[in-house]
């Protein structure tokens, strides 16, 4: 790691750290900082005294999990944004290209029609899941032909597959409009939520993010030898049928997981990568670990900004699309040239 | 891929039998009200006035129309005017809390046809009268409303702008009504929509029946120290304010909606922790959900006064959206709950 980097990283983290922060000592209940403090000191065991009761549940299990769910869906987000954009070779590639995200919608929403939802916090992440899982298999079965896939027809069945489970999520909020109460908790899902998260959804998005981290850091190599063209990457040892299922693979579970846990958060995946791409270069080893903080810091203070500053009606996707969605049409017309050679 | 699809299958299907289990959780309920709730439907459901001599037609009407304008925030009202050419006898209500209102004051051969919402048990007391006399229409079928040649049709504020035009085009009567979110309201449209079909003693039964079974229903509430706190939560965290038929329901009954007391004014998106800062004796949730569950294993409302005596109950969504005279059932039946422990 270049000093460069390193003056980065440490500023991601602090950045990441003070957004902690302030997410355990700001809420509707107050709470001073130095009783947030003892409250986690003796979580971890560092502090033997008394503690109130209410306090410590509100910070442990209300502000903490909502805190940790934020990190690991931004850094989910931005990690496979980092891939998708490699492999496709598309700056426009985002972790929703191949329909995952609208897989997994698909399913959050039917979760949330039938009533499931409701009786399990559990039962929307786990429809979220196996619809994007169920989406991955459709989308390399309809692009694999006689054992190839093809990366452009992968793209192509990814568009078809988003506006097919498009249309039927649409269906679906339009038979839930009958319903007022599940429209609306439809359609703040689609919107990005994180209100009321809890160690439940951290214990499902912990695990995919460390499986897919592990999964990507390990092709990172390969990525970026396949960044180079196929046929230059075959000739310099990269198996590329397993390299590129291998990183589409764990780039779907990023997505899925987050997904499942924060409902649809548009842009961070698409926006955070190029950002980190002109800060630490194309390196994909590096780069899906910095773009995956960045995006992190983008969700964590999103939120901030949802809970504290604006009313709570206020999505966390809304807030990273309107950011995020300027500042990407900056670096269009700021890079458009680079573009067109990519 | 085959195993895919199966465990997909096997997912909906829970899904469905989920979604059944937890409508039956809802019902299960048994409340105390404290007036005879079947009693009080029947005596909402159907008044007669004094028979008095036919006023004149046509008819100039003047009213404030007054509606809540959800991006404000805010009541707006206008004086306004409506003229009518002869009474009414093929009428159409686009709204369930209409339905219901003429369905007590006005002769029922003169109701054409309902719209699709008045006959769904879940929105509106009269459902299955509705469904056993029909016919039915689905909101946006305005081809289907003009093809039954209504003398008048009854829109709210918040019908489409689309179906309302329509019926202008097809000249087609139609009278644009306002806000129906207290009882108060509720009186006032009970009387502007007894002169417009010119049953006006009708409409000034059914307003007295209603403040006579309000005062039986208060009292014979608990006298309390202090009111009652009570919370609507809904599945998506929302919690009805100021201007929700919730908390006129919640003043008929002597109790407080905590969501007005806080600031609320028409609903507001909350978190646990804001909802353990306003602390509420009791907790209202929807039916059909498994949010008492959900709610009762939440950590961080581990804390709360309802959660630690279990008040947290299920109410049926038509009680909760009721904006009619039936408003008084839903108050009926909700003191039933909130009160059963404390009598």
């Amino acid at each position: 790691m270049s000093k460069k980097d390193f003056y980065l990283f440490s500023a991601l983290i602090a950045l990441i750290g003070a957004g902690g922060f302030l997410s355990l000592t700001s809420g509707s209940w107050p709470i001073s900082i130095s009783n947030v403090l003892l409250i986690i000191s003796s979580k971890l065991g560092l502090y033997a005294g008394a503690i109130n009761d209410v306090e410590a549940t509100i910070v442990w299990d209300g502000r903490l999990p909502r805190f940790l769910v934020a990190l690991l869906v931004g850094f989910s987000l931005g990690g496979a944004g980092t891939i998708m954009q490699g492999i496709f070779k598309n700056p426009m590639a985002s972790p929703g290209v191949m329909g995952i995200d609208s897989g997994a919608a698909l399913g959050a929403v039917l979760a949330i029609y039938s009533g499931l939802a409701s009786g399990s916090l559990l039962a929307l992440p786990i429809a979220a899941i196996i619809f994007s899982i169920i989406t991955l298999i459709m989308v390399f079965a309809i692009a694999t032909s006689r054992g190839r896939t093809s990366i452009s027809t992968l793209l192509l069945a990814g568009i078809a597959l988003n506006l097919v489970f498009g249309a039927l999520t649409s269906f679906v909020i339009t038979l839930s409009t009958r319903e007022f109460d599940v429209g609306r908790v439809i359609v703040n899902w689609l919107m990005g939520d994180l209100n009321n998260r809890s160690w439940e959804h951290v214990n499902i998005v912990i695990p995919t993010t460390i499986i897919a981290l592990l999964g990507t850091l390990f092709f990172a190599r390969d990525l970026n030898l396949l960044m180079l063209g196929e046929e230059t990457a075959a000739n310099l040892g990269v198996n590329i049928k397993r390299a590129r299922n291998g990183l589409l693979l764990f780039s779907s579970i990023e997505t899925g997981g987050a997904i499942a846990v924060s409902g649809v958060i548009g842009f961070v995946g698409l926006v955070a990568p190029h950002i980190m791409r002109s800060l630490v270069g194309p390196d994909n080893r590096k780069l899906i670990f910095f773009s995956g903080l960045l995006a992190a810091v983008f969700i964590v203070y999103a939120d901030l900004f949802v809970r504290l500053i604006i009313a709570v009606d206020l999505k966390v996707g809304i807030i990273t699309s309107m950011l995020g969605g300027p500042f990407f049409l900056y670096l269009i017309i700021k890079h458009r040239k680079q573009f067109e050679y990519m | 891929m085959r195993k895919y699809l199966m465990i997909a299958g096997i997912f909906l299907a829970y899904c469905a039998n989920a979604a059944s289990a937890s409508s039956e959780a809802g019902n299960s309920q048994k409340t105390v009200p404290p007036l005879d709730m079947e009693k009080l439907k029947t005596e909402l459901s159907f008044v007669s006035g004094k028979k008095k001599a036919e006023g004149a037609w046509p008819r100039k009407i003047r009213y404030t129309f007054k509606v809540y304008d959800f991006k404000t925030d805010a009541f707006q009202q206008e004086a306004k005017s409506f003229v009518i050419k002869k009474k009414p006898l093929r009428i159409i209500p686009h709204a369930v809390g209409v339905a219901e209102i003429l369905w007590a004051i006005c002769p029922r051969d003169r109701l054409v046809a309902f719209n699709e919402y008045s006959a769904d048990p879940d929105s509106s007391f009269i459902a299955d009268k509705v469904r056993e006399r029909g016919p039915i229409f689905k909101s946006k079928q305005t081809e289907l409303v003009i093809g039954y040649q209504p003398d008048l049709v009854f829109t709210v504020f918040y019908s489409s702008a689309d179906f309302k035009e329509k019926l202008k085009q097809a000249k087609i009567p139609s009278f644009d009504l306002g806000y129906f979110g207290t009882i108060e309201s509720i009186k006032e449209q009970i009387l502007l929509m007894g002169v417009i079909i010119g049953e006006e003693s009708n409409a000034q039964a059914l307003v007295k029946l209603i403040d006579t079974k309000t005062r039986e229903l208060k009292a014979r509430l608990p006298r309390r120290e202090r009111p009652v706190r009570v919370l609507y939560y809904d599945e998506g965290g929302y919690v009805p304010g100021t201007s929700s038929n919730f908390t006129s329901i919640c003043k008929i009954i002597g109790a407080v909606n905590v969501g007005a007391e806080q600031g609320i004014k028409s609903w507001s998106q909350i978190d646990y922790e804001t909802l353990l800062k306003w602390n509420p004796d009791v907790i209202i949730v929807p039916a059909r959900s498994k949010l008492k569950e959900q709610l009762m294993s939440n950590r961080v409302l581990s804390h709360a006064r309802a959660i630690k005596n279990g008040s947290v109950y299920y109410v049926p969504g038509v009680y909760l959206r009721a904006d009619s005279q039936y408003m008084l059932l839903s108050a009926d039946f909700i003191a039933g709950i909130i009160y059963r422990q404390r009598r």
